[in-house]
């Protein structure tokens, strides 16, 4: 490997010893210094000129390579760099163009994973191949992978061909998802278990490919599992048990994306079910939990969404205890029905639960469509009642707490209570019922 | 080369380039780009087949001069002109091209390559058929003949124990086996030679008449082409590659292969691969179909390294270079004189292609000239293809192609 890699600098060397070859890099270099220090762009005052100028030096050069062309003089090369160059000068302007004309278009991740890339990569082979190593570079010999003996061509491309099933498999999976979930008239989190699937099934296939491209075939793919199964049992057991856990998920559809879970007594949505972990979002306060998904599998987990999305919550109140409890339930029962996000049906109930210290305790049961709202209308119940309440002239009595100075020993004949019967001899804690006024 | 060579090369290099470049004879990087007779990928075996020799040349040339650095690079024949034309344009064209005649003169009239002026004394021992085969219609000697190879039969012997000698047998054989022709001109030429046609096609250049007795064995040869095409057993395929293929599959018995080609189909058929001149036709001598190895300029050497290049140039058409470098490859005949018959006996084919050697016999050396006038240019090339596809495909009969070529070759004339 190390001899080819040598034989192709020496060959570049002997272009070093050309002059045209000297030429042309010398230019551009100096072209490229005296770009960076040009303040020509701060003295533009029009914005057009001023988003242009970047392009002038390139342009010109390009224009210089067909000039020297023409006089026979070789030029391709500095015209070869110049429109590398403006090409990626062009890549800011063409984002910030697409944006503007697309804005749903989501630019700056299709800049970082895939016009960029391609970009480097076209920039890379194209460098390789003006200098007429591309086809000598591609087959040097790395070493031997499972009989196959693995080139820099085939590894390379393995790579760039991997990384763009990877980076895009989502695309068309999303795609046959939707199309396969329109005719089939599946819900949304439904198609979006579809895409997950299909995504997988991409890659997996894809990855294939690239292993028989290589050269590896299904016996030395065979060996692989041998040796993941092996690897399995001991180190990556957590790893492969989360991975099969998400397939399981995804085909038995329980956590989907899209669906509500109760955490830790928080209602969550399943923003992603990924090979590793789910992606949630708390409703609470957006906090992203990432959860391992062999703990779905494994233990229970409350959902809101498995079957039936409507959600039952409730909101405890207490009322003093001279009020009449079915007038207290009537008023309590109208209140929630009044609310446009409770539904009527089931419709909401309200029940005597408690005799309590201080009060008699209600429980007003409701049902809301969509969970999370459940948190959001309990708030908005306990408002209304409060008001209906105070309408109707119900108090809410609350715990109160009398705090007496004593002297020892007690007076046999007064009490410190004021207003006290003056029999009560020492010093004593009363608790009494308040209530609002 | 070793990797230790490579390592002291670098280091070399890289002092001499920085302590300035200007040195009058210092150091300096050859380029050299050969062509492989195939449209897919080089691979590394390319590589290893070519290297063993190439090195041991290279050795000896840097014993005449040290301070010449050979690199060698493989380069299909796929897109071979418009990737010359793509590093040309840029400035890193190869110092030397190593390749056929007919895509040296493609190159030249691109003006890819420079041409080479031949010292007197050099080319009295390369016949003069050969340097026609290399030379451009405005009279410049594009690139020099190296080698030629040898086009052969080539035959399963486990399936055909006897090869066809002649036409008339492969025409009787081919009940029982399956034969294999390419539809390329430069691969069918040896059945117009078999044929003798060229005296018809010599004619049709000159611009004078063509008796009736030339313009016969023109149709009979075109004949000859339609009535194997209707033949079950014989099939004509639109390349070389495919017709190697097909033999080593076991798809065909017997195919016209070149001698440059015989190492690969030794090594995928073993004992199996038999090698026999081709067949002979109504002529009456059995004549070799050659193609030659030739060396160009690039033309954007520094002048130090033309130098170089043309000292390598000047080394390996040398008769005892030209011998070693023959019995290295053992697949192709040297052009010079000298070597060539030394080393006849040990090349496939080397006895009949000893033939075009014989440069006293003007009556000889007319078929590789006329072969040369046709070939190096496109247009009477492509007209004569044409007719031939006509010809074999039933669009135009044998004698209204042989009207077609000779009044092509006429008017292109």
């Amino acid at each position: 490997m190390l001899e080819a890699l040598s034989r192709e600098l020496i060959t570049w060397l002997g272009y070093l010893q050309r002059t045209a070859v000297l030429v042309q890099v010398a230019i551009v270099v100096i072209t490229v210094v005296l770009d960076k220090r040009s303040r020509l762009t701060r003295r533009v005052n029009s914005e057009f000129l001023r988003s242009v100028s970047p392009l002038i030096a390139p342009g010109l050069l390009i224009l210089l390579g067909f000039a020297m062309k023409l006089v026979g003089v070789p030029g391709g090369y500095l015209q070869y760099l110049a429109l590398l160059w403006l090409i990626w000068r062009l890549i800011e302007p063409a984002n910030l163009l697409l944006s503007r004309r697309f804005p749903k278009l989501p630019v700056e991740e299709l800049d970082r994973s895939l016009f960029r890339p391609i970009l480097l990569i076209f920039s890379v082979l194209s460098f390789f191949q003006i200098l007429g190593s591309r086809q000598s570079l591609s087959i040097i010999e790395i070493g031997e992978v499972f009989g196959v003996t693995l080139t820099v061509g085939k590894l390379l491309t393995a790579l760039v061909v991997t990384y763009l099933i990877t980076a895009y498999a989502r695309r068309p999976a999303a795609f046959v998802a939707w199309l396969g979930g329109s005719f089939l008239g599946l819900k949304p989190q439904r198609q979006r278990a579809m895409e997950v699937i299909f995504q997988y099934s991409v890659i997996a296939i894809g990855v294939m490919g690239v292993a028989y491209y290589i050269g590896i075939n299904g016996t030395a793919l065979v060996a692989v599992a041998g040796g993941l199964s092996v690897g399995i049992g001991f180190g990556i057991k957590e790893i492969i048990s989360n991975f099969i856990s998400s397939l399981w998920l995804l085909f038995e559809g329980s956590v989907r994306p899209g669906e509500i879970l109760m955490i830790n007594g928080d209602p969550c949505t399943v923003r992603k079910l990924g090979m590793r972990a789910t992606q949630l979002r708390r409703g609470r306060d957006g906090a992203e939990l990432l959860i391992p998904n062999q703990n779905f599998f494994t233990q229970e987990a409350e959902s809101y969404t498995a079957e039936e999305t409507s959600r039952r919550d409730a909101v405890v109140v207490g009322a003093a205890y001279h009020h009449e409890p079915r007038e207290v339930i009537a008023i309590l029962e109208a209140v929630a029905k009044e609310h446009e996000k409770i539904l009527s049906y089931p419709a909401p109930a309200a029940f005597t639960i408690e005799f309590a210290d201080s009060s008699i305790n209600y429980k007003l049961l409701f049902w809301v469509r969509n969970p999370l709202d459940a948190f959001g209308v309990g708030s908005d119940l306990r408002q209304e009642i409060w008001t209906a309440f105070e309408k109707n002239g119900i108090g809410i009595p609350f715990p109160q707490q009398q705090v007496y100075p004593m002297e020892w020993p007690p007076s046999k004949d007064e009490t410190l209570r004021i207003g006290g019967s003056p029999r009560q001899l020492q010093a004593e804690e009363t608790e009494s019922a308040g209530e609002t006024p | 080369m070793n990797a230790a060579f490579n390592r002291s090369l670098l280091t070399g290099l890289a002092c001499w380039l920085l302590s300035g470049c200007g040195a009058v004879n210092g150091p300096a990087v050859v380029d050299i780009i050969r062509t492989i007779d195939r449209s897919d990928g080089i691979t590394s075996e390319d590589y290893d087949e070519l290297t063993d020799i190439s090195d041991q040349v290279f050795r000896q040339i840097r014993d005449l001069d040290p301070q010449i650095y050979p690199q060698l690079t493989l380069f299909t024949s796929r897109n071979f002109v418009q990737h010359i034309n793509q590093r040309t344009q840029s400035g890193f064209g190869p110092d030397l091209i190593v390749t056929d005649s007919e895509t040296a003169l493609e190159l030249y009239r691109l003006d890819l390559i420079d041409p080479i002026s031949l010292p007197l004394k050099n080319g009295q021992d390369t016949p003069q058929s050969f340097l026609d085969l290399v030379t451009a219609e405005d009279g410049a000697l594009v690139a020099r003949p190296v080698q030629q190879f040898v086009q052969l039969a080539c035959f399963n012997k486990s399936r055909l124990p006897a090869p066809p000698g002649s036409l008339n047998e492969l025409a009787q054989t081919s009940s029982d086996s399956t034969f294999g022709l390419a539809i390329q001109l430069k691969d069918l030429y040896w059945s117009a030679q078999a044929f003798n046609a060229t005296p018809a096609f010599q004619a049709a250049i000159k611009g004078s008449t063509v008796s009736d007795e030339s313009r016969a064995r023109v149709t009979a040869w075109l004949q000859w082409l339609v009535g194997s095409s209707y033949q079950q057993n014989i099939r004509f395929l639109n390349s070389q590659k495919l017709l190697r293929q097909g033999l080593i599959k076991g798809e065909l018995d017997w195919i016209t292969c070149w001698s440059s080609n015989l190492k690969r189909l030794k090594a995928q058929m073993g004992d199996n691969l038999g090698i026999a001149a081709l067949p002979q036709g109504p002529a009456e001598r059995r004549r070799a179909s050659t193609k030659l190895e030739v060396w160009a300029l690039g033309k954007n050497s520094s002048p130090l390294q033309r130098r170089k290049a043309l000292v390598m140039l000047e080394f390996i058409t040398k008769p005892w270079a030209q011998k070693t470098y023959s019995l290295m490859s053992s697949s192709a005949m040297p052009v010079s004189k000298k070597a060539a018959a030394i080393v006849a006996s040990k090349i496939p084919g080397g006895r009949e292609a000893l033939n075009n050697f014989a440069q006293s016999n003007e009556k000889r050396l007319k078929p590789v000239r006329v072969k040369a006038l046709i070939f190096r240019d496109p247009l009477k090339y492509e007209k004569v293809s044409d007719a031939l596809l006509d010809t074999i495909y039933d669009i135009a009969t044998p004698q209204e192609s042989t009207k077609a070529i000779l009044r092509d070759l006429r008017e292109e004339n």
